[in-house]
């Protein structure tokens, strides 16, 4: 009796202690430790060898045949209810007010429960061997469906923009937690030397609503943050040398910034120092790399007609082939987040 | 440091900081292309001060909700658009690039450059530990003085084979009103401390404080 008392206090403790390592790895506390710990466990190291850089490529736990993610961010979106999701109760009560037991209790910012329900407006047919219904909408995505996965089971408590693109992109309604991208990026480092692991294009009228903390490393260390490219202007602001200034001089400069910086690392040990260095380094191969990366023209014709692009104009289709060049040069993660795809009522203008 | 403090110690630093207080904002400078479609929902007008406006502490700096101002961005100053409970503080290669290449971050270089031939009667290393307690507010090691004293020599080396012209574009804030130099200092003499300050102007120790 008394044994079995002792082994269930045991268990209980043990419990206590494995949820309490759970909140502290799980709640943000532990990876930012973890993660700072990484980078001071190195910094003894890069004492001796001062080149150590947080972002060289990692193998990844597990197999895996992805290499690389180009994940398009269309903020707002055409309805999934007019392309992916067909219901067919809703297309049986379209036009009527809903079922009262379904309002009872219901509250909404927005949304005014007296509306009648709004059926598809668009045909929805089964496609390719797995049988997904896509909508008339998608000509095109039905002939690949087998090649897609579709996944319906998202649900959100966010409703509003700004902090529903900030769960999507963190998994969290309040900014501070790392992106998908930083995430990734921590993970398995980078395979470019020229060009930063994570490129962000934000394309479309605005940027986010949910602004850079969608693509920010949260707690993460700065270097796993998304870095915004353009597309229209220089790709990166002011990645020009200012006047007068040459290639040479510019190399030289940061050799001796460097170097400075080097020996004040050594002597007080701060690993922010280690990535101000790196940021300089990437930032002068970013001044040749970039540029070239972000030259369209260099593209075969087939593959500019395939993505439907004209070199010089800027474009979705444009931002997506210049998505395809990054990561061909070894980039870990680009996401276009495009802000104008907003619909609202604006469904039956097509 | 947040973007407007990293701004106003290149300023103060270079002697440039205009400490007036008070008034509207002011318009330095900042890519044209932002303010016009398709970057910008409209155009929108950016008056570009041509006095030392210019040099206003950031704070002063106008601000689109829709167009932040760049410089500032880059360092992790909030968009108009959300409030801000914190900010986040990074350190990215777009950081390097602005405080190297953009124009009222160089123009604090040539200023700082320009400071430094202007006193009289005191060797290079001199002028090196003055740049560089105005810059990082601590005296230079001698290892810090010898290497951008290096550095220094090798750049009027160079410089010496370039034109006139070239000097000009590189050194001057406006190359169409050329400062008055002291005597018997060269241009290249001049350019080879505008890239020194810019060397000192971009060490981590500037801009963090540890």
């Amino acid at each position: 009796m008394s044994k079995n008392l002792t082994d269930q206090c045991v268990s209980s403790e043990i419990q206590r202690q494995a949820s309490r390592r759970w909140f502290l790895q799980q709640c943000g506390v532990g990876l930012g430790a973890i993660a700072l710990r990484d980078l001071m466990a190195s910094e003894n190291a890069m004492a001796a060898d001062s080149t150590r850089d947080p972002l060289a490529a990692r193998p990844s736990h597990f197999p895996a045949r992805a290499k690389n993610v180009i994940f398009l961010f269309m903020a707002g979106a055409p309805s999934h209810l007019e392309l992916f999701d067909y219901k067919p109760q809703l297309a049986k009560f379209d036009g009527t007010l809903p079922p009262a037991e379904l309002l009872k209790g219901y509250r909404a910012a927005f949304i005014n429960p007296n509306s009648t329900l709004l059926g598809p407006k668009f045909r929805f047919a089964r496609h390719g061997q797995c049988g997904a219904e896509l909508s008339e909408l998608l000509p095109h995505l039905s002939t690949v469906v087998d090649d897609i996965a579709i996944v319906k089971s998202m649900v959100t408590d966010g409703f509003n923009h700004a902090p529903a693109q900030i769960q999507m992109s963190t998994g969290s309604l309040q900014f501070g937690k790392p992106s998908l991208g930083s995430w990734t990026l921590y993970g398995l480092g980078n395979e470019s030397k020229n060009l930063p692991g994570f490129v962000v294009f934000s394309t479309g009228k605005k940027g986010p609503s949910g602004g850079s903390a969608n693509w920010g490393s949260g707690f993460l260390p700065t270097v796993y943050e998304g870095v915004e490219f353009r597309t229209t202007g220089d790709p990166v602001l002011f990645l020009s040398n200012p006047r007068g200034v040459s290639d040479s001089l510019q190399r030289q400069s940061l050799d001796v910034i460097n170097e400075l910086n080097r020996a004040h690392l050594d002597a007080v040990g701060d690993p922010e120092i280690a990535t101000r260095i790196n940021s300089f380094e990437m930032a002068y191969r970013m001044q040749s790399s970039a540029p070239e990366v972000m030259d369209l023209s260099r593209e075969p014709k087939h593959v500019l007609e395939m993505y439907g692009v004209e070199p010089g104009k800027p474009s979705f289709a444009a931002t997506c082939l210049l998505a395809r060049r990054l990561v061909q040069k070894g980039v870990r993660f680009v996401e276009i987040f495009h802000e104008a795809w907003d619909q609202h009522g604006a469904w039956f203008a097509i | 440091m947040s973007g407007e403090i990293v701004r106003d110690i290149f300023l103060a630093a270079s002697g440039l900081l205009n400490d007036k207080v008070g008034g509207p904002g002011v318009y330095p400078p900042s890519p044209k292309f932002l303010y016009e479609p398709p970057a910008s929902y409209g155009p929108k007008t950016w008056n570009l001060e041509q006095g030392n406006d210019r040099y206003r502490r950031a704070l002063y700096t106008f601000r689109f909700r829709s167009v932040p101002y760049p410089a500032l961005l880059n360092f992790d100053a909030p968009r108009g658009d959300t409030a801000c409970v914190r900010r986040s503080r990074s350190n990215t290669p777009l950081q390097a690039l602005t405080t190297l290449n953009e124009d009222l971050f160089m123009d604090c270089s040539r200023a700082l450059g320009l400071i430094a031939v202007q006193t009289r009667d005191l060797s290079v290393e001199d002028r090196i530990r003055s740049m560089f307690r105005r810059c990082v507010t601590r005296e230079a090691t001698p290892a810090e003085v010898a290497r951008l004293a290096t550095f220094l020599n090798e750049q009027e080396e160079q410089f010496s084979s370039r034109t006139d012209e070239e000097l000009r574009q590189f050194a001057y804030i406006d190359p169409s009103k050329p400062p008055e130099l002291p005597a018997g200092i060269a241009m290249m003499r001049l350019a080879a401390f505008v890239a020194t300050a810019r060397v000192i102007l971009n060490l981590d120790e500037v801009i963090v404080k540890e």
